[in-house]
């Protein structure tokens, strides 16, 4: 891999300052108004891991994540993030993380290079550094190419592919992702996945959710399914085959065992299946 | 009703019913001040109800047609005036569906109601009383509702006819100067000679024969002729046609807006005429502060909403209290402090966009003042100086401008009218940021017009206006009772000092409310567009 030419500096001093794990996760709930988002939770995501977060739709990951990002404050539990408490160092923590959220979070009246800038620079790199740096993000994310165009302009690929650039610009240990390739085409998609192993590689640590299971089990070395709340099943693949009740071969299979089977059988629509 | 119609109409019925137990004491204070604001004018319809059956029809024959066309003028200018065109179609939700465009055009028509709803309420004030009347017929009072669908349709087309040159660049600004005009037009025709002259013209447009309030306080009186029913429906065809064909075009202005947005942009870098001054945080202060500031100074001035309302802060104030203190009826007040009431005033223009709401712009983009390592007092505290560094422009333009137009402006005056404006926006800089992390909207920077009801807006900025000028007003007073500007310096210091502290302690209340409801604030500035926007 040769893209990515950033200043590995800061990054390589961050990488690998502690032994803990990347995330811990104890008892977490989240109560809205009554609803139990996250119910129990318990995790624990090592260091140098590229981990996939799965669950059906509403089954608490987006919560999950907002939690870690401290966007949400959790009803109870504890929460770890390299070896710091959140909300206690959360301060600290924001510094060490890098976040691609489920809905782009970009001022639509900047230009591209114009927000890595920014992002850049509110992480504490020097306005020359952050300038390079983004202009080399753009070439990379090939985003370059229209320097004029506000973000408000960019499609929603392009704004995955500048949410992602922004989450890379300060070299975090933890990139906390949400559907980070949705919306993304295959070549911006394999650029994006290419990216993030290379990361993992040199030490980082991914924390993903997404859909595409095959994406999923391509990438991720560990596991976890989250339904309605809590964890049914955690793991590398192997492992969560051997959890997983016999034949189930790929990752959609066992997904769909653990999921599926507790949902009702119903039939497709009798209006539907007139020709 | 059309089923179209009806369904978008009844899934906005539906968004607000849903919306309205969720909101907290904004939504109350909200109700309250509608209540007070209406109400004025109800008091107003009751009295005019009350009063018309008491006045002889010759009378009437000259007032109701002037009456009817200060209530067009009222309907049709007070909203361009305010920049506030009531609820109006999110066309962008709706275009993806098969509506006809008949369908959306019936709606928008019927959203014109709340364009002025004043109006419509003084005018059902005047169909009672004519109705009473004990000399009119009252079945020919139920003529004036005619006036309903002709300034619905008229508003609708001059809406549509603005909004679409707001979206032209060189236009924008143009018509920011157009509308400047139109708004400063009232006072000079009552403070200058203007008005004595031109009172013959406005008498004769009002009562002129052919005008459609002249021949509609025709039928209104029971005078009923076919000339003026002619003339009505021509009037009502001619205004329908406007609207259709303005509503068509911005439809069609729309659909390329929202279809074709990818293939804007271009190539070669953007650099403003102002790359100077919008580099200058990175000269005055560090990072975090500095990149904070330039992004608001850059968000704000590509932002079509703030470059208007800026404009008007600048233009408008100045132009608009000229003839109060310098005119043929000018009070010595006015005289006296024309600086600092014309910087009061633009502040008063400004709030909405820079005090009272600081994050409406961000949205849902606001997020990454909590997963970024920048404490949250730092991002109040640069979104504050960019307000700051905006109003000392203004400051600066407004001085201009009066020295421009031969006020009498003192080098002492235009000192103490900066340091009056700067403790102003020191006791205003507390309350928004406490009022933009409690009740957070999300406010679209390409929308020119702002769609809520101006008078509620105002009537809520006025209140806050008028417990903040409290320390300031002292001032005033000191300098009156000791006629001294020694005594007025000296309270404007005792004022400066409980400003900062104000100023600290409401923004640290503000930090520590947004730290324990950051998710209830992010909530409310990631509330996307409804169907219709309000």
């Amino acid at each position: 891999m040769e893209h990515l030419p950033l200043d590995r500096e800061l990054g390589a001093a961050a990488i690998g300052a502690g032994s803990a794990p990347a995330i811990e996760i104890s008892d977490l709930r989240k109560d809205y108004n009554g609803f139990l988002a996250v119910d129990g939770l318990n995790l624990t995501v090592p260091q140098s891991c590229f981990f996939g977060f799965l669950g059906p739709n509403g089954a608490g990951k987006t919560t999950t994540i907002r939690m870690l990002t401290g966007l949400a404050i959790p009803t109870s539990g504890t929460i770890r993030i390299l070896g710091l408490p959140i909300p206690e160092q959360a301060f600290e923590i924001r510094r060490r993380i890098g976040i691609v959220p489920d809905d782009t979070l970009l001022f639509d009246h900047l230009t591209g290079f114009e927000y890595l800038q920014f992002v850049g620079r509110l992480y504490g790199l020097a306005r020359a550094v952050a300038q390079e740096r983004s202009q080399e993000l753009l070439d990379l994310f090939e985003l370059g190419s229209e320097p004029r165009k506000l973000v408000g302009e960019y499609s929603k690929g392009m704004r995955k592919r500048l949410a992602m650039s922004a989450a890379l610009i300060h070299r975090p240990q933890l990139f906390l992702m949400d559907e980070p390739f949705e919306g993304v085409d295959a070549v911006g998609a394999r650029l994006m996945k290419d990216i993030l192993l290379q990361q993992v590689h040199s030490g980082a640590t991914v924390f993903l959710t997404s859909h595409v299971l095959e994406v999923v089990e391509r990438l991720c070395d560990r596991l976890a399914i989250i339904n309605r709340g809590k964890i049914v099943l955690q793991g590398t693949l192997p492992e969560l085959r051997a959890q997983a009740e016999e034949g189930a071969g790929s990752l959609e299979d066992i997904f769909v065992r653990v999921i599926g089977a507790e949902r009702a059988n119903s039939e497709t629509l009798s209006w539907l299946q007139t020709p | 009703m059309n089923d179209q119609i009806r369904a978008i109409l009844w899934a906005q019925f539906r968004t607000i019913r849903n919306y309205l137990p969720r909101s907290g004491w904004g939504t109350i204070l909200t109700a309250l001040l509608s209540t007070i604001w209406y109400g004025l004018f109800a008091a107003i319809a009751a009295s005019i109800a009350l009063k018309i059956p008491g006045v002889p029809v010759a009378t009437l024959q000259l007032v109701l047609p002037l009456g009817l066309l200060v209530v067009l003028l009222f309907w049709q200018i007070v909203p361009v005036m305010t920049l506030s065109s009531g609820w109006s179609l999110e066309l962008s939700k709706l275009l993806v569906y098969p509506i006809r465009q008949s369908a959306l055009f019936g709606v928008e028509v019927l959203l014109r109601l709340t364009t002025a709803p004043e109006m419509i309420i003084v005018l059902l004030g005047a169909l009672v009383g004519l109705a009473r009347h004990p000399e009119i017929p009252a079945a020919a009072a139920f003529w004036l509702l005619l006036y309903l669908p002709f300034n619905l349709l008229l508003s609708l087309a001059i809406r549509e006819w603005l909004l679409r040159m707001f979206r032209r660049k060189r236009l924008r600004e143009l018509l920011i100067v157009a509308i400047v005009i139109v708004t400063v037009l009232p006072n000079l025709l009552v403070n200058t000679s203007l008005g004595p002259k031109l009172k013959p013209v406005f008498i004769s447009v009002g009562t002129g024969q052919g005008t459609p309030w002249h021949e509609l306080s025709v039928l209104a009186l029971g005078q009923f002729s076919f000339q003026a029913l002619a003339i009505w429906i021509i009037s009502l065809a001619v205004v329908y046609i406007l609207a259709t064909r303005q509503f068509a075009k911005m439809l069609d202005m729309d659909r390329a807006a929202a279809f074709e947005s990818a293939a804007r942009g271009g190539h070669g870098t953007r650099r403003s005429r102002f790359e100077w001054l919008l580099n200058l945080p990175n000269r005055l202060f560090d990072d975090p502060v500095a990149a904070l500031l330039e992004k608001e100074m850059r968000v704000l001035s590509r932002s079509p909403r703030f470059r208007v309302i800026f404009g008007m802060a600048c233009f408008f104030s100045a132009l608009v209290f000229f003839p109060l203190a310098f005119g043929r009826q000018r009070s010595t007040f006015m005289e006296g402090n024309y600086l600092p009431v014309i910087n009061t005033y633009g502040l008063l223009i400004l709030g909405e966009v820079l005090l009272w709401n600081v994050f409406g712009f961000d949205r849902k983009a606001a997020q990454i003042y909590f997963v970024a390592p920048v404490p949250f007092e730092t991002v109040l505290r640069a979104k504050n100086l960019a307000a700051l560094a905006a109003i000392v422009l203004m400051t600066l333009f407004t001085t201009t401008l009066g020295y421009a137009l031969h006020a009498h402006i003192t080098p002492a005056g235009v000192l103490g009218a900066f340091f009056l404006t700067l403790i102003l926006t020191l006791f205003l800089l507390a309350c928004g940021n406490l009022t933009s992390v409690i009740i957070p909207r999300a406010i679209d920077p390409n929308q020119a017009f702002r769609n809520q009801n101006a008078g509620k807006a105002t009537l809520w900025l006025l209140v806050c206006f008028m417990v903040m000028a409290i320390p300031v007003g002292l001032a005033f007073l000191a300098k009156w009772a000791f006629n001294s500007d020694s005594a007025f310096l000296a309270i404007l210091c005792v004022d400066l000092i409980v400003g900062l502290i104000v100023y600290k302690i409401a923004t640290e209340s503000a930090v520590a409310r947004v730290e324990s409801g950051r998710e209830q604030f992010l909530d409310a500035l990631s509330k996307g567009k409804e169907l219709v926007g309000q």
